[in-house]
């Protein structure tokens, strides 16, 4: 089971939610399981091919994300996944 | 009279009443409102939104700009290559309930079902490898579709460097439509296709009148877009972004002129809108309530706009002016706003 953490900054497109519990091998299901649990976030944190977008971070336990298109970065059992504005996005 | 500004920091609404000018609280406050539009139709407000970091989004108000809900968004297909909406650069409503929006970078989306869902115009978009577009500064900017307001299967768009191209048969396929328009900047100063128009606009009721601001002029067709004659040759300031028709005279329109495309600044230290009544043959220069001292702000593409009552326009450093049709002077709407992308007029009280 790993834990995603949302930055505060996409909170109102989640009613206030910015953690969640997901069971999930890869970052791709991960954020596949949080949009089941937050309708419609994945497409802020994604673009509509699924690639991470231009100014949004990801990190795994607190390293990088290596695949943005694909996002097939392994996640350990209970990885903390957090979701970041990236600073070149203003 | 309601109005909308769409500016880089949020969508303001404005209502204009006996005592004048009234501006509601900002939506969306903070965030980019690159495109909004007002469908009369059914007083729906629409705001396409550009996120810093989340994206372009699409939001529609069913209740006149009082609450915004989110909608679907225009999305490429996964054939397309991996190409994605950076940015949603004008909105228009068409025939039979159709929506379009003209994306970034260079694609035309279109709905039948008010936005729940988009396809894309996928000719338009062959076109757009075929003919080679080339982005302007602000990237490839789709960002005029004028619908015929008698055909349903025919509109034209224009492109922020592409040109214009019409369609005859529902977007199934498209032929520019350029013919006399310069384009200084490439080997061949008239193409086919490459030109960068600034705006595009058909009149409502002369429908093959169009008038196109450009990079290279300022342009009139009477005939559907098959040919162009520059208008800017009277001018004695000829370059503008921002154009807007009078609804009432297909020989009417207006624009504001910033000093030339290497320095993109007003006229002269001076605020300056320009008026012609007889179809860009002479234009005159209305000053009376601008700024005429120091002043360096400029119009952008689609926020100067006319209705049968009102001229309104926004500058980039957030001030907003106001004629009303047949008086002498501008009145100063408001000051200090975010910078003014868009202005659209709505005569619904």
């Amino acid at each position: 089971m790993a834990t995603v953490v949302l930055t505060q900054h996409l909170a109102p497109y989640t009613g206030g939610q910015r953690e969640l519990e997901c069971p999930a091998d890869d970052v791709a299901a991960l954020l596949e399981a949080l949009d089941r649990e937050m309708p419609g976030v994945r497409r802020y944190i994604c673009d509509e091919h699924g690639a991470l977008r231009r100014h949004v971070n990801l990190f795994i336990d607190g390293v990088a994300l290596r695949d943005r298109v694909r996002l097939t970065d392994r996640l350990a059992p209970k990885a903390t996944v957090h979701v970041l504005q990236a600073v070149s996005g203003g | 009279m309601r109005a909308f500004l769409a500016t880089r920091k949020g969508l303001f609404l404005l209502n204009r009443r006996r005592d004048g000018w009234h501006l509601d609280e900002p939506r969306f406050l903070g965030v980019n409102v690159t495109a909004a539009l007002w469908d009369t139709r059914d007083n729906a407000v629409w705001a396409a939104l550009a996120h810093g970091h989340w994206g372009p989004k699409l939001h529609r108000s069913a209740d006149g700009g009082a609450t915004f809900a989110e909608t679907a968004c225009p999305a490429f297909p996964a054939d397309t290559g991996g190409a994605a909406v950076r940015r949603i650069d004008c909105l228009a409503t068409g025939h039979d309930g159709r929506f379009f929006a003209g994306a970034a970078p260079g694609a035309l989306f279109e709905s039948r079902d008010a936005g729940t869902t988009w396809s894309l115009d996928r000719a338009l978009w062959q076109r757009r490898l075929d003919d080679s577009w080339a982005p302007g500064g602000g990237g490839l900017m789709l960002h005029s579709v004028e619908p015929h307001p008698a055909d349903p299967d025919r509109w034209h768009i224009a492109v922020s460097c592409g040109g214009v191209y019409e369609t005859a048969n529902g977007g199934e396929s498209w032929r520019p439509r350029n013919r006399g328009v310069r384009a200084d900047f490439l080997p061949e100063s008239r193409p086919e296709s490459g030109q960068d128009p600034y705006r595009l606009q058909r009149h409502p009721a002369a429908p093959d009148v169009l008038w196109q601001s450009n990079h290279c002029g300022l342009y009139r067709s009477v005939d559907g877009g098959a040919s162009w004659i520059d208008r800017s040759h009277n001018m004695r300031l000829p370059f503008s972004f921002a154009l807007a028709l009078d609804p009432a005279d297909p020989n009417a329109a207006w624009t504001a002129p910033i000093s030339s495309d290497a320095c993109r600044v007003a006229p002269d230290g001076a605020l300056v809108v320009c008026h012609t009544r007889d179809g860009g043959e002479s234009w005159s220069e209305l000053r009376d309530g601008l700024p005429q001292q120091h002043c360096y702000d400029i119009v952008f593409r689609h926020a100067l706009a006319a209705s049968h009552d009102i001229v309104l326009f926004g500058t980039n450093t957030g001030s907003v002016y106001a004629l009303r049709r047949n008086t002498p002077g501008w009145e100063t709407v408001a000051t200090h706003l975010p910078p003014v992308v868009a202005v659209g007029l709505c005569d619904v009280d």
